[in-house]
């Protein structure tokens, strides 16, 4: 084994949302901070040109290399599952998972990074924060979080607006004016506005979403020019991704980044932390030294590394995520209308459903327009000759809203996932068993059954409801939770490892429970008040 | 990757194109078919799909009602995942661009094509049905032969 010298205050472990915005209080404090990372790049061969999604398709002969990708990877025939929404030039956030972490579940399929940036390179943005009603069960409410909020805002650039939704967001000082919806959201909008008092004594609340897409200037990230293309290429900086925090940590003093390195297991003692690395080109093993330790590695990778560290195989925690689903719905309003092809590709709208209330924890979900995704994806699912499915998704495909719904979920005894020995010196496995049980099945259907009748009465005719199956929400937490109780394998409400007195948690692995919001946002908030915390503990 | 030679490519690129979207392909998308064959795994996977196979490039006109038949029958056929990959590549070809960018159209227009759609779609599926029995059915007895 390789040592290296002391040379870091702290350690973190991942370079996605959490660990990059955990690294930033750190090194803005002056302490020394080296990232661990297998930080995967994106491929060359599949880098995409500049210009918006239509005229690229009128004009340029080589989309077929970026749009289906040069090995036709982007042609997808098995079922809609994690990842299938993942464009040619997306997936190499995928590589090397199945390899170096691998996953063992008849009933739950996650989709892992070990990418620069981890799963934030895909992340579609959704930014609804937590508010009291979803942080319930957490050991801070949204007063604790909202410097946090604050502070990552500003440095992502969330763009949004209230209206409506404001009882179920809060308010941000850092908040940038709502980027322009498209004709979907419009419809939708405009619909909504005129039954507004109908829909919300029904529960259903609708407005326009929190994103983390620049509506103003960032640094040198680029307010969205709306060429509709931000689900392929991320060239003017528009849609946060975290690997552009990580070009700006590189360039402090006090930052290393050691890539591709896979942290195997970590040894706390009060003297300090050591973590063992392996390289994934040669195999050769690293340790390396800290006075701290700050886990980011995504909630799943940073179990394994937590159980295999305390020698807990076999050992059962929980793990959480949002059941979810696709509702493909046809917008009836914008047929026969024309279409505008000026408009960004993340979501359109935003929607709260509370029966009982504005003050209780909602089901909150987004609105995307079928539009930069190429309509041969819909074709295989369709009960239809692929000649009739193409026509008739040539001409419906504008029409197309696709509704994502997500809901709260909470640890049951059907949902663990436990660290398993690696068989012949093979790499250790993480078994994962996952079910809703019958109150939970029952409160999904209903609730989906009262969103979808909302939208019915907004011009939305749902067509088909996709659910991908346990994990496709790619949102997952739950493993080390911070609690009050001093229980083990449980982290303090500083999210520090009960186990050790400097090991940390920064990703969802330290939430108890998933609230029914795309937690990414939160997550970077938690991850920064982790770094804050950190930093002060080290007296820096 | 398929096995079939670029003889037998060429064929079934040149029926599929023109199926799917009624053009008769270029060269160049013909090579591109060619080319998806030699990444993707598009080898029949059954006796079943080989006679379909055989069927659709003796016989062009059955690949619509096959094809429909297939939706519902066996929505993963290799036959539907050959013509998937060609409408992915005819909907990344420029030259082609004008058949799935349409400017839009009146509602009345709208609902008449697709009325239109549905009805060739249900007789497809009819005659697909009968058809596909009949291919496996054969495919059985040669085989059992």
């Amino acid at each position: 084994m390789k040592s290296t010298v002391m040379k870091s205050d702290v350690i973190i472990i991942g370079s996605g949302p959490a660990g990059v915005n955990a690294a930033r209080p750190l090194v803005a404090a002056g302490l020394r901070v080296t990232m661990l990372d297998v930080g995967h790049r994106p491929d060359p061969e599949v880098s995409v040109p500049e210009g918006g999604f239509a005229s690229l398709r009128r004009g340029d002969g080589e989309q077929q290399r970026y749009f289906l990708g040069p090995k036709f990877e982007g042609i997808a025939f098995g079922h809609t599952g994690p990842g299938s929404q993942l464009t040619p030039p997306r997936q190499y956030l995928t590589r090397d998972v199945d390899r170096l972490t691998p996953l063992r579940s008849a009933s739950f399929e996650p989709l892992e990074s070990l990418a620069a940036g981890g799963l934030g390179v895909a992340w579609g943005g959704g930014s609804p924060p937590f508010v009291d009603a979803d942080l319930e069960d957490f050991p801070y409410d949204r007063a604790e979080l909202q410097p946090h909020y604050e502070a990552v805002a500003r440095h992502v650039g969330i763009s949004g607006e209230g209206g409506d939704l404001a009882p179920f967001f809060g308010s941000l000082d850092a908040l940038q004016p709502a980027v322009r919806t498209d004709t979907h959201g419009e419809s939708v909008l405009g619909r909504y506005r005129r039954r507004a008092s109908t829909l919300n004594r029904q529960g259903l609340y609708v407005g326009r979403p929190w994103l983390a897409m620049l509506s103003r200037d960032i640094g040198s990230r680029r307010a969205t020019s709306y060429l509709d293309m931000d689900f392929w290429t991320d060239r003017r900086g528009s849609v946060y991704r975290p690997w552009s925090t990580l070009e700006l940590l590189e360039r402090e003093e006090g930052f290393r980044y050691r890539d591709r390195r896979l942290a195997l297991r970590f040894d706390a003692s009060d003297a300090g932390v050591t973590v063992d690395t392996e390289s994934i080109d040669t195999g050769e093993r690293e340790r390396h030294r800290a006075r701290f330790l700050v886990i980011a590695a995504g909630a799943l990778g940073t179990t394994r590394l937590v159980l295999r560290s305390l020698d807990l195989y076999d050992h059962p925690v929980p793990v959480v995520c949002n059941p979810h689903a696709y509702v493909a719905m046809l917008n009836l309003p914008t047929l026969g209308r024309e279409v505008r092809s000026s408009r960004h590709s993340l979501a359109q709208g935003c929607f709260a459903y509370a029966p009982d209330g504005p003050d209780r924890a909602a089901v909150v979900g987004h609105l995307y327009t079928y539009r930069s995704l190429l309509t041969f994806k819909l074709i295989k699912d369709a009960p239809l000759s692929i000649r009739d499915g193409s026509a008739v998704f040539r001409r419906l495909a504008p029409h197309l809203a696709i509704l994502i719904i997500q809901h709260a979920d909470r640890p049951t005894t059907r949902k663990r996932c436990a660290l398993v020995r690696g068989a012949d010196g093979g790499r250790d496995v993480l078994e994962v068993e996952y079910e809703l049980n019958a109150r939970e099945r029952r409160a999904v259907e209903r609730t989906d059954r009262a969103i979808l009748a909302g939208f019915r009465q907004l011009g939305c005719l749902p067509l088909r409801a996709v659910r991908p199956g346990h994990a496709s929400s790619t949102h997952y937490a739950g493993s080390l939770p911070m609690s009050d109780d001093d229980r083990p394998l449980t982290t303090d409400r500083w999210a520090r490892l009960r186990e050790t007195t400097n090991v940390y948690i920064a990703d969802g692995a330290a939430f108890p429970m998933l609230p029914s919001k795309g937690p990414t946002f939160s997550l970077m908030a938690h991850a920064h008040r982790v770094g804050r915390r950190v930093a002060e503990v080290a007296g820096a | 990757m398929s096995r079939l030679g670029s003889f037998e490519l060429d064929q079934e690129a040149r029926i599929f194109g023109e199926y799917v979207l009624g053009v008769e392909p270029s060269p160049a998308l013909i090579e591109r078919y060619r080319d998806a064959h030699h990444h993707l795994d598009l080898k029949p996977t059954s006796p079943d799909d080989i006679a379909v196979l055989a069927v659709v490039r003796e016989r062009p006109w059955t690949v619509a009602p096959l094809d429909a038949a297939l939706a519902w029958v066996r929505p993963r056929a290799t036959l539907r995942a050959k013509l998937i990959t060609m409408a992915a590549i005819q909907e990344t070809t420029p030259e082609l661009i004008e058949h799935f960018d349409r400017s839009p159209r009146g509602r009345v227009r709208l609902f008449g094509e697709l009325a239109t759609i549905g009805t060739r779609a249900a007789i497809d599926i009819v005659v697909g049905v009968v058809l596909l029995m009949t291919v496996v059915r054969r495919q059985k007895q040669v085989r059992r032969r």
